[in-house]
């Protein structure tokens, strides 16, 4: 798999704020790929920086090995979908969608065929002569998809695309962009700071954290082998117990924790991460609390269970064996599925 | 039964927030009633009577008033006051615009501070800074025997008492009105749209033409009114800096009333102004809605 966009070594800085420090990514032709990270961890900026939008400090960056940086952003083959989607509220849903392709001075009816395609294939043809301020949130979502992907460009990012609509329609337009992309075959870029969202829509995962990538990876080995204690914590929901690690053992907040083999040595600071699916509540277990809470997420729920340590322990459990609040839960798992990381 | 009383009893609600808002509007429309449309109303009736002798009107119909005011001595001060706001107001913009433009460009706290600025000569009194004009421009003025002293002159230039001055004394006077309600549209432009418009192959050049300039153009407009207007019925400047020969229908209506006391035909003339005001917000909502679309729907 050769690398499509190569991101090497790219740095911005605001005053006293590194935006990016050192960033390097490889992104693959037809990629779904995702920046994911905390609100100022440098998605935006990267984003911005491949747009064109924003100026870089240093690194290089290219696309099917042509220098991207060199180009100027009116002449870029990425295009980019706008958080605030940016409709022209003067322009209607046709005018702003044919936008683009007018500047590339395209033969009118070229122009109309492509502008046709794209408004039936996010379905908003019936409303091209509508003004932007006359269109829900979801259309406008789409008709920023379809000014977007109209150009064909090589790249298509996607600034936070899904965070002004409700939980239902951002479902079914993460489908919708999986198809798109799938259809289009374009790569796609999406920088969001929802986890989930990354985790259901993308191939990869770019995770940053002030201005630096910490991992990359697939959705399922981000979760399943998480490299720090940082990704383990933003990457779906675990308990986490810091401690000292012994021969096989952790000794965390005064209690003892059995741990998976691991190349750390006895002695070193290290963190245990347990997954709450990992954790089954039986007869007798590891550990042993109170149930405070459960919360109840359609299929399963969510236990809280105060077993002496300052966190609450997350135990996920189905949901007709949910033990009443205020009984106590044994809880076990097997030490081979808990992760260990070394805390720095 | 029990349904009807509460029906009643939703009617009662409704009405009671229809009358709380009404009470809001009691000020503003007293305010408008007595010193605008009872106004209105007596110059609407004063262009249909005669006039009095010494001041005043007789009660004797007669449509002379609206006949004479198409005399082509009348009509001619009309279109001369016109073209002398309309070029102030075309001035106003391409000097006001720029300024706006910049004034955006620079960080917060200095926005205000140019703001401030700006306003800042509405502090002075109207007449001591057209005066001051003369002072500035006359054939004995700073300006002429600053020339003169450099050598880049022999003559004085007769800078005042020509149109060309009433527009620079209107320019001066009304710019701020056309720079502040540029600024405040171009303030509101989401930065976004502009980059937008580059991201989709857009030059800069070409993203301020067809983003940024067309929605700027709410705030242009109001900006075109708010010079418009007091320019073309202003008789300070005309008369200051015009020299009184170059009469405008401002200058013409005061004659009417406190001069030849002809206040039927004066009412003619004022409101002539009226109806041109009118024109114009009507024009300018027709564009608003062409350029915005129907914001509400």
């Amino acid at each position: 798999m050769s690398s499509f966009l190569n991101i090497a070594a790219v740095s911005k800085r605001y005053g006293d704020v590194q935006a990016l420090n050192n960033v390097s990514l490889e992104i693959r032709e037809n990629e779904f790929f995702a920046l994911l990270g905390p609100s100022g961890c440098g998605k935006t900026t990267l984003l911005r920086a491949l747009a064109g939008l924003e100026s870089l400090d240093s690194g290089v960056v290219t696309l099917a090995n042509e220098d991207l940086l060199s180009v100027p952003a009116n002449k870029r083959p990425v295009n980019l979908m706008f958080q605030s989607y940016a409709l022209f509220p003067h322009l209607n849903v046709y005018d702003n969608v044919a936008y683009g392709l007018r500047r590339e001075k395209l033969d009118k009816a070229e122009i109309e065929q492509r502008v046709q395609d794209v408004l039936k294939t996010v379905a908003l043809i019936d409303q091209k002569d509508r003004r932007p301020s006359q269109l829900s949130g979801g259309q406008k979502q789409r008709v920023a998809l379809a000014r977007a992907i109209v150009k064909r460009p090589k790249i298509l990012l996607l600034d936070e695309p899904l965070s002004a609509l409700d939980k239902k329609v951002r479902s079914e337009m993460q489908l919708e962009l999986k198809r798109l992309q799938h259809e289009a075959g374009i790569t796609f870029i999406i920088v969001t700071h929802d986890q989930e969202e990354a985790m259901s829509i993308a191939d990869r995962i770019a995770l940053m954290d002030k201005g630096e990538v910490v991992q990359i990876a697939t959705p399922v080995e981000m979760y399943s082998a998480p490299k720090t204690k940082f990704v383990a914590d933003f990457i779906g929901t675990s308990n986490l117990f810091a401690g000292t690690l012994g021969a096989g053992t952790i000794t965390t907040q005064g209690k003892t924790l059995p741990t998976p083999a691991t190349a750390l040595s006895a002695g070193s600071k290290a963190v245990l991460v347990l997954r709450p699916e990992d954790i089954s509540l039986g007869a007798a277990g590891t550990i042993s609390g109170t149930l405070v809470s459960s919360n109840f997420y359609g299929g399963s729920s969510l236990l809280f269970v105060d077993c002496g340590f300052d966190q609450l322990i997350k135990v996920s459990c189905a949901l007709n064996q949910v033990p009443p609040v205020g009984s106590t839960c044994h809880l076990s798992w097997s030490a081979a599925d808990s992760i260990l990381l070394a805390d720095v | 039964m029990a349904l009807a009383v509460k029906s009643e009893g939703r009617d009662a609600i409704k009405r009671r927030a229809l009358l709380s808002r009404a009470v809001f509007l009691v000020p503003g429309l007293t305010y408008i009633t007595a010193f605008m449309l009872i106004p209105l109303g007596f110059i609407i009736a004063y262009t249909f009577l005669s006039r009095g002798t010494y001041g005043g009107i007789e009660f004797i119909f007669t449509t002379e008033n609206y006949t004479r005011a198409l005399d082509s001595l009348y009509l001619g001060v009309l279109i001369k006051s016109i073209l002398i706001a309309s070029t102030t107001t075309i001035l106003a913009f391409f000097i006001g615009f720029p300024v706006a433009y910049a004034i955006t460009k620079l960080p917060t706290n200095r926005q205000n501070l140019m703001l401030v600025l700006i306003v800042l000569p509405f502090w002075t009194n109207f007449l001591i800074r057209t005066y001051a004009w003369i002072v500035l421009l006359n054939t004995q003025g700073f300006l002429n025997k600053g020339l003169i002293n450099m050598g880049v002159i022999s003559q004085p230039l007769e800078l005042l008492y020509k149109p060309s001055a009433i527009v620079l004394g209107l320019l001066y006077a009304y710019i701020p009105l056309m720079i502040l309600p540029i600024y405040s549209a171009l303030v509101r432009i989401d930065p976004a749209m502009k980059e937008a418009a580059v991201n989709l192959g857009a030059t800069p050049a070409q993203a301020f033409r067809q983003v940024t300039l067309p929605l700027a153009l709410p705030g242009v407009l109001v900006g075109a009114i708010f010079v418009f207007v007091p320019s073309v019925g202003n008789f300070i400047v005309p008369e200051l800096l015009g020299g009184g020969k170059t009469i405008m229908v401002g200058n013409l209506i005061r004659d009417q009333f406190l001069k030849a006391r002809d206040w039927p035909f004066g009412s003619v003339l004022a409101l002539s102004m009226v109806l041109m005001l009118l024109l114009l917000f009507f024009i300018q909502a027709r564009v608003n809605r062409r350029v915005l679309g129907d914001a509400r729907a």
